[in-house]
């Protein structure tokens, strides 16, 4: 059996928005299925939406049309506007790819929010799934930026 | 970031015991095994549903005074060879951390087991983080290891 690969990364990002809007954006999966996706080309849907401590979703992604990915995130710790931790699994046609435990640290004020992440991964099929994790997550959070912007200064829902 | 950031830590610590890996395995799968060696919980306090997507959970009176929660979910378990799982655990004042854990088995000499226990964690509110709980981990497996020898 392969060996599991482990390895963490930290993204930051800073928006010109509040902390309550940005906690709003990550904790809707109504936001998340908007900005969620890496690319144009890719989707991500949910079956459900259960953001408390305890809560799971299911979620599906991959390219338009083939959503070939299941993940099931674990909400394990929830601070409003201050944190928010989950293990997030993945699945492909095959079986399982990872596990992983992402945390969201938000600070800020009424006119900014910076948001660091925080993944940690085990990957079962080599580190290349590390390297796509991380970059999936990159570009959703630079999608969240347009998110934000593009939808206003009220709240996200 | 403010007193409430978390702390992220990885560890791993490697055990050699003289049993098989089936009887290792079993150490984690037995909610009964694991209640004793890995808790110490009283009956009762303690709940373990061994499949994907099952759960686990310890209450019981936390060292402090308060309640200690552990709130699990496995999320991958190969038998005789794999299990990952995540975990909370709450001492009393809100959940204080939260681990990725993965147990890896392997064939050692003699009939024996190699176990890799990989945790990586975010804690938080403070708490005084991976070094604390890799100490008490390791604690864990040489219970284990005595566990095992019964």
């Amino acid at each position: 059996m392969t060996r599991i690969f482990h390895d963490s990364f930290t993204l930051e990002r800073s928006y010109d928005t509040s902390v309550q809007r940005v906690f709003s954006a990550l904790s809707s999966t109504r936001s998340r299925a908007r900005w969620g996706a890496p690319s144009a080309d890719e989707a991500l849907e949910f079956e459900n939406s259960d953001f408390r401590i305890g809560g799971l979703e299911v979620s599906h992604c991959g390219p338009k049309g083939n959503l070939m990915f299941r993940v099931e995130t674990h909400y394990l710790a929830v601070v409003p506007n201050v944190h928010i931790v989950f293990s997030e699994n993945v699945s492909g046609p095959e079986g399982p790819l990872s596990a992983s435990l992402l945390s969201f640290e938000l600070e800020g004020d009424s006119s900014t929010a910076r948001l660091r992440v925080t993944g940690q991964i085990a990957s079962f099929v080599g580190a290349d799934m590390i390297n796509g994790n991380r970059n999936g997550l990159s570009a959703a959070l630079t999608n969240l930026s347009h998110d934000l912007a593009e939808n206003g200064r009220g709240d996200i829902t | 970031m403010t007193s409430r950031s978390a702390i992220h830590g990885t560890f791993d610590l490697k055990r050699t015991y003289p049993s098989p890996r089936a009887d290792v395995f079993g150490a984690f799968a037995d909610p009964e095994r694991k209640r004793q060696w890995a808790h110490g919980a009283p009956p009762g306090a303690h709940t373990l549903d061994f499949r994907v997507g099952g759960r686990e959970t310890v209450q019981m009176p936390g060292p402090g005074g308060g309640t200690f929660r552990y709130e699990g979910v496995i999320h991958e378990i190969v038998e005789n060879e794999r299990i990952v799982y995540s975990y909370s655990f709450d001492m009393g004042g809100g959940v204080c951390g939260v681990t990725l854990t993965t147990v890896e088995l392997a064939d050692a000499e003699n009939g024996g087991t190699h176990l890799k226990f990989t945790e990586q964690g975010a804690y938080l509110d403070g708490f005084d983080g991976p070094k604390f709980w890799e100490s008490g981990t390791s604690s864990l497996l040489n219970r284990l290891g005595e566990h095992l020898a019964d």
